[in-house]
């Protein structure tokens, strides 16, 4: 029996955790081909106006949209990847058990936090498809859309905090061990 | 000090120090001062602010540029820098020690991170520079120092994102940057030769100095850079792209480059996206929150509270700067550079507008003072990159870089005494 598999949980938390692990890297996944997808079709905007004259008439508009994926889709796997920026003074200086407690209050705090600002997103993307808003830019885009990207980006930055939790409760370490990049 | 004042100093201490993450930090500041001090909407307000933010045309060209610079690492141009710069570079007082300076200062024309910088140049220039018996010491120093051009010299992602938080051109943000830049590298460069020339032990013994003809032969291992620098300048002042488009033309040129040499694969490409991905998203939540947070403090008055309390003290110009170099590079020493300016932005900039600091010239300052805390410790990223490529201790590498953290503290001078080497460039481009 290996160590991994006594810790609490057992295999089914281990196999939860990895279904999570691939969720957050399917967000990241929809922000790469949006980085992708937004440097090819500026490129050819750069092209069609230069050479013939022509502007893709919903490049502008769909340039923020690509963005706020590649900003917000892979937050969550970001996180798991140790990604995200914090002040680590007090970790370098304090015992690992009480490192790992500081570790818990503060992603039990972020997640609050972040799950306070995914509620508040999915709850604008409600409202906005209640009402049927849509983009002022010829194409109007029904804004439900890329408003349920942004949730879901944030939701999945939650749902990644979450994880972290469990890791840290259960005894595994914080961050996801690094698999597909 | 009122109430809400008290309160958003307190939590940031409080919640910074507890290790929370930067960008959820500020975002819950932001919450908790609104719903405490203001009877409103807080969850719509923020859904609408997120939603603002990570939609604003002007941050397009962040993912652009870093993708740019993600696939140039997988391309050989580091290598082609030494080769093309190591013939030049010899017949200098200091030798090859100035490849570090002089590929750092190519190298950030086409890259708008100064680890990315470090990192590239860096992985060729060190082990060269060892190899052939130059002081460990110098040479980190050096590529410490000069890699933080990367930021100075455009394109630059922390001024895209100073540009998007103050409101001020990212055109006229770049210009601004060039001439500082050049400068810096000009001074590191002076500096390098007069040490090695008071102290030849730094350098091996000469070795026979390259013909003419291998000198122009070298010229030609430059030409992928200059050639991605062409292509994407010559786009935004040729008039066929706009700053954000340039950022595109930035990833076409770095492609090209990366297939002519065959060293981008599909892996590659992938990796070089998702680490984009990763970099933006780690930008991306520390702007949404301190984007949330300037907003909330307008909201509950405290830019005008903060400033009132500074015209107080009647602190001439010069004062107030001085005590602000100060108070970044003590807050560099905790938070990462980029933080540090977008969160503390909404108080520090009104600040230096009322003193008569155009923002443009205060943008390029902040800029060099987040280069002088990417190379402090305890948490200057670039020492943690040259310890990745050398395996030494962060305190030895951090002493190593410290004159040229001092040499930057000079330009700081220079810039505030003569604030036309920052503005010239923009206002000529304006006419």
């Amino acid at each position: 029996m290996t160590a991994e598999r006594t810790k609490p949980g057992g295999r089914i938390l281990d196999a939860l955790l990895k279904v999570v692990d691939g969720v957050l890297y399917i967000g990241a996944a929809v922000g790469a081909l949006s980085a992708l997808l937004l440097a090819v079709m500026l490129i050819v905007e750069v092209i069609t106006t230069s050479f013939f004259a022509y502007s893709q008439p919903y490049a502008v508009e769909y340039s923020g949209y690509l963005l706020l994926a590649v900003l917000f889709a892979g937050s969550g796997w970001t996180l798991s990847r140790g990604g995200h920026i914090r002040v680590d003074v007090i970790a370098s200086l304090a015992g690992p058990a009480v490192v790992r407690l500081l570790d818990l209050l503060a992603s039990a705090f972020a997640l609050g936090v972040v799950g306070f600002a995914a509620t508040a997103l999915i709850r604008q993307a409600i409202r906005t498809a209640e009402l049927g808003s849509r983009s002022y830019f010829p194409s109007e885009t029904p804004l439900m859309y890329p408003q349920a990207l942004l949730a879901a980006g944030m939701t999945l930055l939650a749902v990644a905090f979450a994880a972290r939790i469990v890791r840290i409760v259960t005894g595994r370490a914080p961050q996801a061990t690094p698999t597909g990049g | 000090m009122g109430a809400p004042l008290g309160l958003v100093i307190g939590l940031l201490v409080l919640l910074l120090g507890a290790g929370i993450w930067v960008g959820v930090a500020l975002l819950s500041i932001g919450i908790i001062s609104l719903e405490v001090f203001r009877s409103m909407r807080v969850d719509r307000f923020l859904a609408s602010d997120l939603w603002s933010t990570s939609t604003a045309v002007e941050l397009v060209t962040l993912p652009l540029f870093i993708l740019m610079g993600e696939i140039l690492y997988h391309t050989r141009l580091s290598e082609n820098l030494f080769r093309g710069l190591a013939p030049w570079a010899s017949r200098l007082p200091g030798r090859l020690l100035h490849v570090n300076v002089l590929g750092c200062a190519l190298f950030a024309a086409v890259s708008g991170s100064s680890a990315a910088t470090t990192a590239t140049v860096g992985r060729i220039t060190l082990k060269e520079l060892l190899s052939r018996g130059y002081s460990r010491d110098i040479a980190s120093g050096s590529l410490a120092g000069a890699g933080t051009l990367g930021f100075l010299i455009p394109p630059s992602i922390p001024l895209i994102v100073y540009g998007v938080v103050a409101n001020v051109s990212i055109l006229d943000l770049f210009l601004a940057g060039i001439v500082p830049g050049l400068a810096l590298a000009l001074i590191y460069i002076v500096y390098i030769g007069v040490r090695a020339t008071l102290q030849p032990s730094l350098m091996p013994a000469p070795e026979a100095r390259p013909s003419w003809g291998a000198r122009m032969v070298a010229l030609a291992h430059l030409g992928p850079v200059v050639f991605l620098i062409l292509f994407v300048i010559g786009s935004m002042y040729g008039g066929f792209a706009s700053v954000t488009e340039a950022g595109a033309i930035g990833v076409l040129g770095a492609f090209i480059i990366a297939v002519a040499q065959r060293t981008l694969s599909l892996a590659s490409l992938w990796q070089a996206l998702l680490g984009t991905v990763k970099t933006c998203a780690m930008i991306g939540l520390i702007l949404a929150g301190a984007l949330f947070l300037s907003k909330a403090m307008a909201r509950l008055g405290l830019p005008v509270e903060i400033a009132a309390a500074i015209d107080a003290l009647e602190l001439n110009p010069y004062t107030l700067i001085a005590l602000l170099l100060v108070f970044y590079l003590i807050l560099g020493c905790i938070l990462d550079g980029m933080s540090a300016i977008v969160m503390t932005l909404p108080v520090t900039l009104p600040l230096a507008v009322a003193a008569g600091f155009d923002p443009v010239w205060f943008g390029i300052f902040l800029i060099i003072t987040v280069e002088m805390a990417q190379i402090t410790p305890p948490i200057g990223f670039n020492l943690f990159v040259i310890k990745s490529l050398t395996g030494e201790p962060i305190g030895r590498i951090a002493r190593n870089a410290f004159p040229f953290c001092l040499l930057m503290m000079g330009l700081v001078v220079l810039i505030t005494l003569l604030p036309d080497i920052v503005l010239f460039l923009p206002s000529a481009a304006k006419g």
